[in-house]
């Protein structure tokens, strides 16, 4: 039982780690909304691109 | 590098976009896909900033906290620019989704020839389901198109349809993968269509990734196989292709107990010794000399 828990726990992290972007910046998923805004303050869009492992 | 405080300067000088892709071809998944497609991406993770008027990669930045600092001091951008790149991209997303939702012959052969990356590559799936003949037949100016995705398909299309007017331009690709975010996994499927369209002219260009060695680059057993598929397929091509393929066992591994390496380079020779019809059995322990037997006619 508490193994499974832990692997449980472990899988859930795991699946959070790349469906969540992580903590901090304030990322958008967007990308039009991601471009006007980039040409409207005059900053460079970054792109972080990741998947499912 | 993140999450990381030291970046905390950074949040406000760069717009932050997360593409995330778990290949269900959800809603969110399809349009992870398209912004991957426009950047030619295909393996992951990439990080970069790009150009929004552009829409163009200025900078890969990296995966430390330095070398993300310094690409985004480099990357400059006009500080004014106009909206219409914006409505530009606005309406390429929805000639994208159109062709997403209800697809039809027209609206793809048109979108092969669209301004815009995603519409073309959505175009061409299409096409490569339904109408494979006109890619195939406009294969030299197609492969051409730099992007990933866009060429992988193009291969695929090629290996299908065994079009030997392909041979030239695969080879090209194979020879110089040219604006390639994954130069080896572009040559993979440039060798694979290879495999079926290629001729006994095709075999030089094919060689070196075949006698290479690197037995844990997945290159090196695909061109084998297309070797020995141009052979089966080319009366010419069976003498240089033999003459490759014994050149093409891998020098055993410097360190033989590392077992994963002797593992892979065992398996690779094994794989030769059986794509050659060698006869003579496969040596028990695979050395220098066991190598320089196989080598030998």
């Amino acid at each position: 039982m508490r193994t499974a828990t832990i692997l449980l726990c472990f899988a859930a992290s795991a699946l959070a780690d790349s469906k969540t972007p992580p903590p901090g910046p304030p990322w958008q998923r967007d990308l039009l909304a991601a471009q006007k805004k980039g040409l409207e303050e005059g900053k460079p869009v970054f792109f972080y691109f990741t998947k499912t492992y | 590098m993140l999450p990381n405080p030291q970046l905390k300067a950074d949040y406000d000088k760069v717009i932050w976009v997360y593409v995330y892709r778990d290949f269900s071809k959800s809603e969110a998944d399809r349009a992870a896909e398209r912004i991957s497609m426009r950047f030619g991406v295909t393996s992951w993770p990439q990080l970069f900033l790009v150009d929004p008027s552009t829409m163009k990669i200025l900078k890969h930045t990296g995966r430390k906290v330095e070398s993300f600092q310094s690409a985004v001091a480099a990357a400059k951008v006009p500080q004014r620019m106009s909206l219409k790149h914006w409505e530009s991209l606005k309406a390429a997303e929805s000639r994208a989704v159109a062709l997403e939702k209800k697809p039809t012959a027209k609206l793809a052969t048109a979108g092969l020839d669209d301004t815009d990356i995603v519409v073309r590559t959505r175009s061409l799936e299409y096409l490569a389901a339904k109408k494979p003949a006109i890619v195939a037949k406009r294969a030299g100016e197609l492969l051409q198109v730099p992007n990933d995705p866009f060429r992988y398909a193009v291969c695929k299309v090629l290996q299908d349809a065994k079009s030997g007017d392909a041979r030239k331009p695969l080879e090209a690709l194979v020879s110089n993968p040219k604006d390639s975010l994954n130069p080896n996994v572009l040559r993979i499927r440039a060798v694979q269509a290879l495999s079926t369209c290629g001729d006994a002219r095709s075999v030089d260009v094919i060689a070196p990734h075949a006698k290479s060695g690197a037995y844990f680059n997945g290159l090196t057993k695909i061109s084998i196989d297309a070797l020995a598929a141009i052979a089966e397929r080319d009366k010419k091509a069976r003498k240089p292709v033999d003459a490759v393929l014994r050149e093409a066992y891998p020098n055993p591994p410097k360190d033989p107990s590392n077992e994963r390496e002797l593992r892979a380079c065992v398996s690779l020779a094994k794989h030769i010794h059986k794509r050659r019809g060698d006869k003579r059995p496969f040596p028990d322990v695979y050395d220098e000399s066991a190598v320089t037997k196989l080598r030998s006619r």
